[in-house]
């Protein structure tokens, strides 16, 4: 048994790069702050248990938080993938004396480099020979296990996921190959800031640290040119730990394809980030779900985001997702979120829940335009939510795409395609977000008023429209799309006073009021958005109304010849109504 | 001194007309009333908007109770067109029988 009471005297001597106290903040830089995040979730059980509130407020020596880190992040790289029982049982021992020889450590305040060192390689050795007794043991009885006679001995650490830290030598394969002991000397040479060739002389892009771009695309290029010992000296001293622990402050999510995604809450506020990904990560050992991987994780940002308060926080969050990546290991789509409370309460308006918001824009048979993919197959579910959301929080209004994509089914002819109603929840999203009623909160209250109004005008427009001849009901589709899609209010106006008088039908009184209401609101948009009179997100409901009509099996039965789903592009000429 | 009441807003305004209308039993004609409207809104000649909407306000004995109303529009062309299209909503939302109206 290894003696592990010898004072500090490793290969690296000296003292770690930092002593004092030091708070920890979010930079801006989502890499860094991923990789601070990541920082903290190494340390959860061993700096602090439950919240890294210490930490962060700068209540932990820095030397002390390195010296942890050391321990907690090759304890967090012992394998895990070993099928043999007593082999497993061995490296669980490993874990447990691991933590056991750094409290003594730190009480006996034996906290340098060298006794972080000297420990560390001491128990890995020690370990070693116990595997290899193993080993020993199982070539004797020439088991058929996975240590049997010929192959090496399991290694002790692991690498990091997708061989992101290849280029840092401590988890380089040909100095695993000198044993675990010499990853360990390199890490702590690293931690000291020692490694010279990593610090000081590589180019802190994708040539360090497969994670990051390369120089040409990074889009803050000031960080692109920069080493790792410039951002010791100016951001933090613990920087260089931070960017090893980048893949430590993602969470990786699979997609329904099994394809492997990460994803990162950033925000302004280092804490908020941290609880966000500590959420999601319990989310996905809990559920191991694939299908509402990444849906499950925005409903934990979403969750987060409806309790928040500060409005500079709220306007400064941006869900970043990676992956998959590729077998260069490059990150093949980088797709970046940015979220406010707007987007978070109408996701999570009336109680309604993400999954069910998905399902509604999801999984109906149709696919709008190159905005709105909706109703793939359910495999396609991630593609079409991730298209979905990042209109709505990139304040993109879909209802233009939507009634493009009206436009377009009537024009081809094309058959019946249901009725997809849930095109609503865009109209209302965009209704809301327009008059920009969230900025106070209340945009889930707001979210659903308008939802019901708008399904209103939607339920009276069918009425109206029912039993109309199918041409008929076509060319006021054509006719009120081309208006809004050309921008043209005052002939959409227009067009539509002309539809609604010349048909005394149910539901008219209705459509009458929701235009008078167009008219109401048309002031408060001149006087705080662009200017524009109709809103497309208004307009919506009217012509979703006609267009399930028009596509029902049961419209144009008095029409002319039954001459349903004819290519209508040939037939309409634009005309105004009359 | 009595303070200005409030004008009413596009809404409002084609209620009122909508309700006048139905309450003097008046027949409204859609080739001779609706349609010409509609094609003066198409266009940009707002002061016929406003004589057009004088007319209707004197034959519907409302040009009291809404004259401040076009006192305050008259200058603001973007205006003018809102409350004629209002103007025009209240009129065809009278002459509807399906649903009695507006179907309240």
């Amino acid at each position: 048994m290894l003696c592990l009471t010898m004072s500090a005297g490793g290969g690296n001597a000296g003292s770690w790069p930092c002593s004092g106290k030091i708070e920890l903040a979010a930079t801006g830089n989502w890499y860094l702050d991923a990789g601070a995040v990541g920082f903290l979730r190494i340390l959860k059980g061993w700096t602090f248990e439950e919240e890294p509130m210490d930490i962060i407020e700068g209540r932990v020596p820095c030397d002390h938080l390195l010296f942890d880190y050391s321990f907690a992040f090759w304890s967090r790289r012992i394998n895990d993938d070993v099928d043999d029982e007593r082999t497993r049982a061995v490296l669980e021992d490993l874990r447990s004396r691991m933590k056991e020889e750094w409290m003594r450590a730190r009480d006996g305040e034996r906290t340098a480099p060298a006794d972080a060192e000297e420990i560390l390689v001491g128990l890995v050795e020690e370990y070693r020979e116990r595997l290899e007794e193993i080993r020993a043991t199982a070539d004797a009885g020439g088991g058929n296990d996975r240590n049997k006679k010929g192959q090496n001995s399991v290694e002790i650490f692991e690498f990091a996921p997708g061989n992101f830290l290849f280029n840092f030598s401590f988890d380089n394969s040909s100095v695993a190959k000198k044993g675990p002991a010499e990853r360990i000397r390199k890490f702590v040479e690293y931690l000291k800031g020692e490694d010279r060739k990593v610090v000081e002389e590589r180019a802190l892009d994708r040539t360090l640290i497969k994670l990051l771009p390369s120089a040409e695309e990074f889009s803050n290029e000031f960080l692109g040119n920069l080493t790792v010992r410039d951002l010791m000296e100016n951001v933090s001293p613990l920087a260089h730990a931070f960017l090893i622990s980048i893949e430590a402050g993602l969470v990786e999510i699979r997609t329904p394809q099994n394809d492997r995604n990460y994803v990162y809450f950033h925000s302004p506020d280092l804490l908020l980030s941290y609880r966000i990904q500590e959420a999601i990560a319990s989310r996905q050992e809990a559920a191991g779900a694939r299908d509402s991987a990444l849906t499950g994780s925005l409903a934990d940002a979403l969750e987060y985001l409806v309790k928040l308060e500060a409005q500079w926080t709220l306007e400064n969050l941006l869900m970043v997702r990676l992956g998959p990546i590729g077998n260069d290991q490059m990150v093949r789509e980088a797709s970046y979120y940015p979220f406010d409370r707007c987007a978070a309460e109408i996701l999570l308006s009336g109680g309604r829940a993400l999954n069910d918001f998905v399902q509604e824009i999801c999984v109906q048979e149709i696919c709008v335009g190159q905005e709105i993919c909706v109703g793939r197959p359910r495999a396609r579910e991630n593609e079409c939510l991730i298209r979905g959301l990042s209109g709505l929080v990139e304040w993109r209004p879909l209802s233009i795409s939507s009634i493009e994509w009206l436009r377009e089914q009537v024009a081809g002819g094309g058959e019946s395609r249901g009725e997809p109603e849930f095109l609503l929840s865009w109209a209302a999203a965009d209704a809301t977000r327009a008059r920009r009623e969230g900025r106070d909160g209340g945009c889930g209250k707001t979210f659903k008023s308008r939802h019901n109004q708008l399904r209103e005008v939607y339920r009276n427009a069918r009425e109206f429209a029912k039993g109309a001849d199918e041409d008929e009901l076509a060319g006021w589709i054509l006719k009120l799309s081309y208006d809004i899609i050309r921008g043209d209010d005052n002939v959409f106006m227009n067009d539509a006073l002309r539809i609604i008088a010349g048909r005394d039908a149910a539901g008219r009184g209705e459509l009458l009021r929701h235009l008078a209401r167009i008219i109401d609101e048309s002031e408060v948009d001149v006087r705080t958005t662009s200017g524009g009179w109709i809103t497309p997100a208004l307009a919506l409901p009217l012509l979703l109304g006609f267009y399930v009509e028009w596509a029902s099996p049961d419209a144009g039965a008095g029409g002319p010849g039954g001459g349903r789903r004819q290519p209508l592009f040939t037939m309409f000429k634009y005309e105004g109504i009359g | 001194m009595g303070t200005a009441l409030e004008p009413p807003s596009p809404s409002q305004f084609s209620e009122i007309i909508e309700k006048k209308i139905r309450d003097m039993g008046a027949e409204v004609s859609m080739d001779r009333s609706v349609y010409p409207l509609l094609e003066i809104a198409r266009g940009e000649d707002h002061y016929e908007m406003l004589w057009h909407m004088m007319r209707i306000f004197k034959i519907l004995e409302v040009d009291q109770e809404l004259g401040g109303l076009l006192a305050r529009i008259q200058d603001n062309p973007y205006e003018i067109k809102r409350y004629f299209y209002a103007l025009i909503i209240g009129i065809i939302g009278a002459t509807g029988a399906a649903e009695g109206g507006r179907g309240r």
